[in-house]
């Protein structure tokens, strides 16, 4: 894995991936969710950054990755879709298509 | 949607067979009970073709759940009224249904549709479960 570095506002710091708790998109750029509970933006695209990262890193939607070891618990709503609830307290859901292969990596 | 048709048509036609499957074996035991002793030709057809048609779309429309975009109870609804018409329409024009049996149909159909709801939300919420209990505990 290269060196991940992250930038938000004036600073740009490198990024230890272990405490990155997920990577996301949101209007068209890329995230990371660090453990000291600020955002960086990164300079890859997600697809990239799937490849990239350690294998702790799932899809858990069209446009999030999620730190396996960063995840508190799955809850699901009572529509039936399912969330994902990350250490900090932050959520985002997960995706039909990703729900199916998050069930194959837990080898249920 | 292109992506989707595809994915209808798939499903249609790998399930389309199950409908005249079904017709002939309810027709054995009506056969069998007495019930019937000989079919028409003509509404034979008719029934193998609309029951096939009718297969098509009843298994075709559960493509619709691969529409990430559509959240899960929509998804559900847009099949529920698919399977609705689909069944009803079929069993009307073939004379299976008298139209006073309207309220009983959509009755058994509703009940219907909610237990096997009700037991895909509880399969999900036991897989939520299990997958919680191995993130907490993996060697379970």
């Amino acid at each position: 894995m290269e060196i991940l570095y992250g930038c938000r506002e004036e600073e740009i710091r490198k990024l230890d991936t272990a405490a990155i708790e997920s990577v996301y998109v949101m209007d068209g750029r890329t995230y990371a969710a660090y453990a000291d509970g600020k955002e960086y933006r990164l300079k890859q695209r997600l697809y990239e950054l799937e490849a990239k990262l350690p294998a702790d890193f799932v899809r858990i939607n069209k446009s999030a990755l999620a730190n396996r070891r960063k995840i508190r618990s799955f809850q699901t709503q009572i529509s039936g879709a399912v969330d994902v609830v990350f250490l900090s307290g932050h959520r985002d859901y997960v995706s039909r298509r990703c729900f199916s292969e998050l069930k194959r990596r837990y080898e249920l | 949607m292109n992506k989707f048709m595809k994915e209808f048509c798939r499903r249609g036609l790998l399930f389309a067979w199950l409908g005249p499957v079904i017709l002939c074996i309810v027709w054995y035991f009506l056969k069998k009970n007495g019930i019937i002793d000989q079919l028409d030709v003509l509404d034979v057809i008719r029934a193998v073709l609309s029951i096939l048609v009718m297969s098509f779309l009843a298994a075709g429309v559960s493509a619709v759940y691969t529409l990430e975009q559509l959240p899960y109870p929509t998804a559900g609804l847009i099949q529920m009224a698919v399977l609705y018409f689909d069944y009803l329409l079929v069993y009307l024009w073939n004379g299976w249904l008298p139209l006073s049996a309207l309220p009983v149909y959509s009755l058994i159909f509703l009940t219907g549709f909610g237990i096997i709801w009700l037991i895909i939300y509880l399969t999900i919420r036991r897989t939520v479960e299990r997958m919680n209990s191995r993130m907490h505990n993996p060697e379970n």
